[in-house]
């Protein structure tokens, strides 16, 4: 059998076992070192599982993710979310449909200090929810306005979706994290108007809040402080070429430390909760990208990555039809597999070939993490939903479920305009040198 | 009834050994974090970068990694296609869980092994890090040994899954 016809055995393998519930990880690396095996040797399989291994947990690169995992954790246990959303509540709230207007532009700001979308899910929905409970605004839209709002971790930087993409593309982290930012506000802003028009539609799903004076508001404003301290330390550090991607995620996660221990916010017990958490998750992140780096070089002796840029590259239809093509089968398979597990699977196969058709690779970040963004909210194994399940224990799932099927609407615009106006994620990169 | 006492004590061993690598595990993080800082605010303030600042870092992270392996596992951090499984019966469920057990118990007890081998390739050759000298094999021997409880975990894991198929 051809070392392509071994591969494609491969695939259609690692996709049984991760239905058969084995750790998306742990699976990929034995799929990963048996199709080695059997293609190179057993000898050269068993010894590239420690080698490989090894040399991703002791990547520099690599440790970019552990300390903005840990500056979102201590941002949490700063209490940086819930000022963020006293601000944006105390502004917004008196609208109709304010308060789930508050909590998108909470989860814009919390996601300007943290990389994850279920951390931002989480950090909002706690103090979201009680809150939208209290003024009898409606389950569904409540929850599935968080659910996909919390997306926006990973679109407005710092995002672990674009760094693990710059490591497996070898692109920079600043210039993917900046070219993040206005697909994230277009994001937020189409959120905002999606639920503008519910609420129009239908103003008892999201009745006014209390109102508030012009100096009440201009005092709130004062939340977003530690968010704008931290944002431009860290980030601002970054696109400004003083630190390089690690450095600039251990002096936010130092700074949110000090912030934290400055407002008198953080406690011994949040430290030691937020760092266990920093610990898990990053474990979880490094792991996954060890296993995919195993199942990578089995891809790569394979030949399937190359044939499959070839194929698709002499295809008699526009690049455009390609991309679209490729977006609705990561859209499809995004229901399925975790949004960074399916990032670590399929760019190192899909990369080459959006190379090849003329892509620009930053462009093609974002549209990965615009559609992953699509992956952690959409059923059945969307991150987004189980999180705000778990913060709503009293909530169904079906009503979370059909809370974020309106926010699908502005993703698909969203995508469209990326298509369209390529610019939208390519210009700020254009003003950064690295 | 001895053999889910015998569970239950594997369970609460696995547990406590477990704990204890993820809490060298969170040194190794903070490690990491206090290194950058120290490397990061050295150089810019003081003009004195961390010597072997970079290697100190990755090196920790092997530590923190590494360590967190079997803690990540019994919280169920590592991310699994769930829904499938859960449209099984039991006892279903059971046969499929002891089945991907057993294939990540291979797995993990041949990375455990293979990582040995490696480390003693490591040492013989006296391979260092290029700035600090750093030997480092004594890194990839803890992975090792990270291993070790990972592999109880998982053991815990097919045991009981085996339990619950043979259950009459």
């Amino acid at each position: 059998m051809s070392p392509f016809s071994i591969g494609l055995i491969g695939i259609v393998v690692l996709l049984l076992v991760f239905a058969l519930g084995m750790p998306i990880s742990f699976a990929m690396a034995l799929v990963g070192i048996a199709g080695f095996c059997y293609l190179v040797s057993p000898a050269a399989g068993f010894s590239l599982l420690a080698r490989d291994v090894f040399a991703q947990f002791a990547s520099y690169p690599l440790s970019v993710i552990p300390v903005f995992v840990l500056m979102g954790s201590f941002a949490f246990a700063a209490g940086i979310g819930r000022k963020l959303y006293e601000a944006a509540y105390t502004t917004m709230g008196e609208f109709r449909g304010g308060l789930t207007i508050a909590s998108i532009a909470a989860c814009t700001g919390f996601g300007a200090v943290c990389g994850s979308t279920a951390a931002t899910c989480a950090t909002i929905g706690k103090i979201a929810l009680p809150e939208m409970k209290k003024y009898g605004y409606n389950d569904t839209l409540a929850t599935g306005t968080i659910a996909a709002a919390g997306g926006l971790g990973i679109l407005i930087p710092p995002s672990t979706s674009f760094i693990v993409y710059g490591i497996l593309t070898e692109q920079s982290i600043g210039r993917l994290f900046i070219s993040g930012i206005i697909p994230g506000i277009i994001i937020a802003i189409l959120f905002m108007a999606t639920v503008y028009f519910l609420c129009r539609r239908d103003p008892s799903i999201g009745p006014p809040g209390v109102r508030t004076t012009m100096g009440q508001k201009l005092r709130a404003m004062s939340g977003l402080t530690d968010t704008a301290i931290l944002f431009a330390l860290s980030i601002g550090g970054l696109f400004a070429g003083w630190f390089s991607p690690t450095q600039a995620g251990a002096i936010g996660a130092a700074g949110a430390l000090i912030i934290g221990m400055a407002r008198r916010e953080l406690t011994w017990q949040g430290f030691w909760e937020a760092s266990k958490d920093g610990i898990r998750i990053s474990c979880m992140i490094l792991v996954l990208i060890a296993g995919a780096t195993i199942f990578g070089h089995f891809m790569a002796v394979s030949t399937i990555p190359f044939v499959l840029a070839d194929y698709l590259g002499a295809l008699p239809v526009p690049p455009v039809v390609v991309m679209i093509i490729l977006c609705a089968f990561w859209f499809i398979l995004g229901c399925f597999v975790d949004a960074m597990a399916l990032i670590v699977l399929f760019v190192p196969i899909v990369f080459p070939v959006v190379m090849a058709l003329g892509f620009d690779p930053i462009w093609f970040g974002v549209m990965i993490t615009v559609l992953s963004m699509v992956a952690v909210v959409t059923p059945p194994v969307g991150v987004n939903l189980y999180v705000i399940k778990g913060v709503a224990k009293e909530i169904p799932l079906e009503t979370i479920f059909k809370g974020v099927l309106p926010f699908l609407i502005p993703f698909l615009i969203a995508l469209a305009l990326l298509i369209a106006f390529p610019q939208l994620a390519t210009f700020l990169p254009s003003f950064i040198m690295y | 009834m001895k053999i889910s006492n015998g569970v239950s004590g594997l369970d609460k061993f696995s547990y406590s050994v477990s704990y204890w690598f993820e809490r060298a595990a969170i040194f190794g993080l903070l490690g990491v974090l206090v290194a950058t800082c120290i490397d990061v605010v050295g150089a810019k303030v003081f003009h004195w970068p961390l010597p072997g600042g970079t290697e100190v870092v990755y090196l920790l992270q092997v530590v923190a990694i590494a360590g967190a392996l079997a803690f990540s596992k019994i919280d169920g951090r590592h991310v699994r296609v769930e829904f499938m499984l859960d449209r099984l019966p039991k006892r279903g469920r059971a046969i499929i869980n002891s089945l991907t057990s057993l294939l990540s118990l291979g797995l993990f007890l041949l990375l455990g092994w293979e990582s040995y081998e490696y480390s003693l390739i490591l040492r013989s050759a006296s391979e260092v890090t290029a700035t600090a000298q750093i030997p480092l094999y004594p890194f990839v021997l803890w992975i090792t040994l990270c291993c070790i409880p990972l592999c109880l975990v998982i053991l815990t894991d097919l045991v009981s899954a085996l339990i619950e198929v043979f259950k009459k």
